[in-house]
């Protein structure tokens, strides 16, 4: 009698912990996201695309070798295993066998993944010719082997720290690139009007670039499959409508809530805020082939003359934190130690004046000599925002009143990118850097990064941060990188290329229908597939 | 009938004289430029191509963005033209009651408001009415009549579809001037000998020889409005999201695209032309005697 | 001219021969008053901010004081950078009065001149001359800007002008036809007889005498006309710049913001848009109708 109750117990148990998800509201497929942006995808192809908004799609659509999950580890997408070799000079990916290419427009059935699409996809990011920076981050990559069908070498040229975080980038499907070597972004491939990938979901179709992309779950995906059945991402060319819209329930999902529409969300209990911080941060970049510039006072005293956390509070709603150095806080590189230049216009006033500008023009401002405090700020205009107008001109009316004068010149972004990264015809700007985890500095601040087109735009020249830089480079010590980092904050802070302003936390928001959501701070869709709409929330 | 054909052939050589003249004014400038335009073609070479790409409707790919400028171009064509001529009815649908009505009051004062009224709603800017509409339909209705797309099932198709029609039609400055030109043809003709015999004998003076005093100008005046109305579409669709030509010409400025620019220009000016085609053989119609 | 067959043939009235007073009725007087209303304010605000003489400065900013509403010490309130509203839009008619009036210069100067020359040489220059501005009047106003935008990244009096060059097409018809029509009318001949110059005739009697009202009203419509495509232009960012203040680029800025209750950043400086366009509207209509002339487009 006894066993026989027992047992009766234990599968009345049994039956009631399965059935706990469904009572609770389980994960079930179906439904549809649809998500706003404030513009449109440039590029849905990987190596060209670097602005977020295609990012975000193409995370959707294509994917990597390995990936990074919630927790942090490195875990296969396309690659089932790997294997370092002992001098940390070879890694040897072993490729699924299960993986298959979306269905391509005109042809039945679907392409399997294998090695040459790998080693396609690494070659025309490699070349030249193509229209990327990524070149830079992986040169140190010597080659790539396609061993067989289902395993590729990469051979380095020294070893590297964290060196499989590098194999996120996406592939791309050999058979659809035929005999091209690089991409320049004018080809007239059917890759760039109907993105193949093998990620979560396919591309259905883009009805003009104004209209929405639509896509569709991989019912043959290689690992979990989405929940949520099609994704559709609405563009957008008025950003204010962007939020009214969500809250009027005609998208799911806003991508990045501007901070002056936060507390409409905030106060709205069908929406949900969540925070995602993107390893990046604002600063005033400066030329320092500018003599005045040149001179350490004058940038510092413009760093003392701003008051950051004021514009952080009245601007971004305090959304975000203030910054000390060349890196996002919360980082590991940054060193927490140094301290952030306080607002002081009584300070300002000092240096300059220690600087020699002590006499002023009739308009009040400062001159040595022939030599006066006047620079030009030049602005993309690239979409209308209105939070870089008003730091913008706060920084002008700060600056103003100790004596510095800021002419502002709005330039289109093709021409502003010119003009800065190649013309260096500009004094200040404002702008922001996205990172990697990796934080390598060295494109910003080393001294064979300066050129035309290349990242060292200030022209900023230290010998000791040099030989800092190259030795982080070729650490693979964890301790001592940080080191080297922590004292880079220090010097670059003193040095003031940069005035370091903030980092601003983002905020995506969405309507609560939808569960289990969680962001990734770069790639935003990375844990897509575990998100999931109610059933009785689907129409 | 056979003025009808020699009309229409007149019309369609001038169209096609002008629509020439457009794209070789914009091929010129689109060489002119100096350095960042690649693909430039060759002189005349070049020319004639572009006009086969034109009047082929094959547009083919932008240089400067690699997108496929035939499946971007048309659907939004399709949309703007939806809003065009939507917001044209809107219009005349307004704007005639009121001429009327202010013309047939003797006593101004009564017709005034109306006047102003009209006035106004043409000088508000585009957006701005835009943006009033989107704040007061929402939060009245609880729906936001922005653009939604087909099958998705959200939104009010019914409000989405009217209410940028009707800001286009009172941003397209028609209004008011289409108010003035009836009220005062109207006044007038009203006042003339014909018109009080006729209602001496008890007529309805509205109808019969009203109706050429109104048409032949209401039809010049709206087709010639077209310009405007697809300039003022600009505006709207970035408003209310509406995916056409507008916002597709601006996305192209700013990314300085200026092959699809010129597509999109090409279209326009066929519309333009198009309309006064159709103007001239409507006029033609409505009165066979006049010259 | 004769519209339809059962009209008495009428004939053009010289304007300067009727008296004001016994034509205008109260309608015209109102809508001239008003404008004349309008036109003065934009003439004290251009005076006031050309010369600086502002009571509360439209640059100033003061974070401290941002999105206050309208009060006694702020007439119009302050907008996203605590700038006083009601001086900025004081300023703002600097932003369109010289933009504005290079737009209408350039309509009017070509317009005339080549309605001019069309007008008395009908059959060759004028069908050249048209040809060319009929290319232009095909284009869209917005989208020739883009086009202008997108070859020459052009400040703001560049695109005034290309705007003024939009509207050359209309006035040249116009006058052409004026001029089609008064070249055989008896006192042309009459004042040719008594041996008057060519320029002269060209001059005072068609430019002044019988195109000056619709000149005047092309160029109260080519004002507000230029007010609203900046506004458009603003919205979607590439009118006049900040910090500079313009009624276009305030309405813009302050549509970030309408949604969240701070509707004066925006509906103040459209409503002075609206209120001086009307005034500028009103002022042509009024004289138009007092010169008795049927606006023939």
């Amino acid at each position: 009698m006894k066993m026989r109750y027992k047992r009766f117990l234990s599968v009345l148990i049994t039956v009631f912990l399965l059935s706990i998800p469904a009572l609770l509201g389980a994960q079930t497929k179906g439904g549809s996201l649809i998500y706003g942006e404030y513009g449109a995808p440039i590029r849905l192809v990987p190596v060209l695309a670097n602005d977020s908004i295609s990012i975000r799609l193409i995370e959707l659509i294509y994917g990597s070798l390995l990936y990074y999950n919630a927790n942090g580890e490195e875990v296969g997408d396309l690659a089932e295993a790997w294997e370092v070799s002992k001098d940390l000079k070879t890694i040897t990916f072993s490729l699924r066998k299960d993986v298959f290419w979306h269905p391509v427009p005109g042809e039945q059935g679907r392409r399997p993944f294998i090695a040459d699409d790998v080693v396609k996809t690494f070659e025309i990011m490699m070349h030249p010719n193509t229209l990327t920076s990524l070149q830079s981050r992986y040169n140190f990559i010597s080659s790539v082997q396609k061993i067989d069908d289902h395993t590729v070498v990469f051979t380095l040229r020294k070893p590297v720290l964290n060196v499989l975080g590098r194999f996120s980038f996406k592939i791309m499907p050999a058979f659809l690139l035929g005999r091209i070597t690089s991409l320049r972004g004018d080809e007239d491939l059917l890759l760039y009007k109907h993105p193949v990938g093998t990620g979560p979901y396919i591309f259905v179709s883009q009805e003009g670039s104004s209209a929405e992309v639509v896509l569709k779950a991989n019912d043959r995906y290689h690992l979990s499959s989405p929940y949520i059945e099609q994704v559709i991402m609405r563009p957008f060319a008025d950003q204010n409508i962007i939020t009214q819209t969500l809250l009027y329930g005609g998208i799911d999902l806003e991508v990045r809530v501007p901070p002056r529409d936060i507390s409409e969300i905030q106060g709205d209990a069908q929406f949900e805020l969540a925070p995602y911080s993107t390893l990046s941060y604002s600063f005033f970049g400066y030329n320092l082939r500018n003599p005045v510039l040149a001179i350490k006072e004058v940038r510092k005293a413009i760093s003392y003359a701003i008051n950051r956390q004021e514009m952080l509070n009245s601007f971004f709603e305090g959304k975000g934190q203030l910054i000390s150095g060349p890196f996002a806080p919360g980082s590991w590189a940054y060193n927490l130690d140094v301290r952030s230049v306080p607002y002081s216009p009584g300070e300002a006033n000092r240096l300059l004046d220690r600087a020699g500008f002590t006499e002023r023009t009739k308009d009040g401002i400062r001159t040595r000599g022939s030599y006066k405090l006047q620079f030009q700020m030049v602005v993309p205009i690239s979409k209308e925002n209105e939070t870089t107008k008003r730091v913008i001109l706060a920084f002008q009316n700060y600056l103003r009143s100790v004596g510095i004068q800021i002419d502002i010149k709005w330039l289109e972004w093709k021409t502003w990118t010119e003009n800065v990264f190649v013309k260096n015809d500009y004094d200040i700007i404002y702008a922001d850097w996205l990172f990697d985890d990796s934080f390598d500095i060295s494109s910003l601040f080393h001294s064979r990064e300066i050129g035309p087109g290349r990242n060292n735009f200030c022209a900023y020249k230290n010998p000791e941060v040099d030989s800092l830089l190259d030795e982080s480079r070729s650490t693979l010590d964890i301790e001592k990188k940080r080191t080297i980092y922590r004292k880079l904050h220090e010097i670059l802070a003193e040095d003031v290329p940069y005035t370091y302003l903030w980092t601003l936390t983002n905020y995506a928001a969405y309507n609560r229908k939808l569960r289990r959501v969680e962001i990734h701070p770069t790639r935003f869709f990375t844990y897509v597939r575990d998100w999931y709409v109610l059933e009785e929330d689907q129409k | 009938m056979i003025r009808f054909v020699k009309v229409f052939f007149r019309e369609a050589l001038n169209m096609l004289l002008l629509i020439i003249g457009v794209t070789a004014l914009l091929y010129l400038l689109f060489n002119i430029m100096p350095g960042f335009f690649p693909g430039k073609g060759e002189g005349l070479f070049g020319y004639t191509q572009l006009l086969r790409k034109l009047f082929t409707f094959q547009f083919g790919t932008s240089i400067i963005t690699g997108r496929d400028i035939n499946g971007i171009v048309f659907p939004a064509f399709r949309n703007t033209i939806v809003l065009t001529v939507g917001s044209i009815f809107f219009s005349i649908v307004i704007a005639v009651p009121i001429g009327i009505f202010s013309a047939y009051r003797r006593f101004k004062t009564y017709s005034w408001p109306l006047v102003i009224f009209s006035y106004i709603m043409s000088t508000i800017p585009v957006f701005y009415l835009g943006y009033l509409v989107l704040y007061i339909v929402s939060r009245y209705t609880g729906v936001l009549p922005i653009y939604y797309p087909q099958g998705s099932g959200r939104g009010n198709p019914l409000l989405s579809f009217m209410l940028p029609i009707l800001v286009l039609g009172f941003g397209n400055e028609s209004i008011s001037e289409i108010v003035r030109l009836i009220s005062t043809e109207l006044e007038r003709v009203m006042h003339s000998d014909y018109a009080v015999a006729s209602k001496a004998r008890g007529e309805s003076v509205l109808w019969s020889s009203v109706n050429e005093g109104i048409m032949i100008p209401l039809i010049s005046i709206v087709f010639s409005k077209i310009p405007f109305i697809i300039g003022g579409a600009v505006i709207v669709e970035h408003v209310f999201n509406w995916p056409g030509m507008g916002r597709l010409a601006f996305q192209a400025t700013l990314d300085r695209d200026l092959p699809l620019l010129i597509v999109i220009t090409f279209l326009s000016v066929l519309c333009v032309r198009g309309g006064m085609l159709l103007k001239e053989l409507a006029l033609l119609y409505i009165n066979p005697h006049e010259k | 001219m004769k519209r339809f067959y059962f009209e008495k043939e009428r004939p053009a009235i010289e304007s300067f021969h009727v008296p004001l007073s016994r034509r205008a009725s109260v309608r015209d007087v109102v809508s001239i008053g008003f404008g004349l209303l309008v036109v003065s304010y934009l003439v004290v605000f251009y005076f006031i901010s050309v010369t600086g003489t502002f009571i509360r400065d439209p640059m100033q900013i003061d974070i401290s004081n941002m999105f206050l509403p309208p009060s006694i010490d702020h007439l119009f309130g302050t907008d996203f950078l605590g700038r006083d509203i009601f001086s900025r839009v004081v300023k703002g008619t600097e932003a369109f009065f010289i933009p504005g009036i290079i737009s209408i210069s350039v309509s009017t100067t070509f317009g005339l001149l080549f309605g001019i020359v069309s007008g008395f040489y009908p059959r060759y220059s004028s069908k050249i001359i048209f040809y060319v501005l009929n290319i232009i009047d095909s284009i869209p106003r917005i989208i020739f800007i883009l086009i202008i935008i997108v070859l020459f990244n052009p400040s703001i009096y560049l695109i005034m002008t290309f705007v003024g060059i939009s509207s050359i097409p209309k006035i040249a018809s116009y006058i052409k036809a004026k001029v089609e029509l008064l070249k055989n009318q008896r006192s042309i001949e009459a004042a040719r007889a008594l041996g008057l110059s060519q320029a002269t005739i060209i001059f005072k009697h068609i430019v002044w005498l019988s195109s000056k009202p619709v000149l005047i009203i092309r160029a109260t419509l080519g004002m507000g006309e230029s007010i609203l495509i900046e506004t458009s232009l603003s919205y979607l960012g590439i009118g006049v710049q900040e910090p500079t203040p313009s009624w276009g680029n305030m309405v813009a800025m302050g549509k970030d913001f309408f949604f969240q209750g701070k509707i004066w950043l925006s509906t103040i400086p459209a409503l002075v848009i609206l209120f001086t366009i009307m005034g500028l509207y009103l002022l042509g209509d009024g004289l138009n109708s007092i010169y008795n002339e049927k606006v023939s487009r």
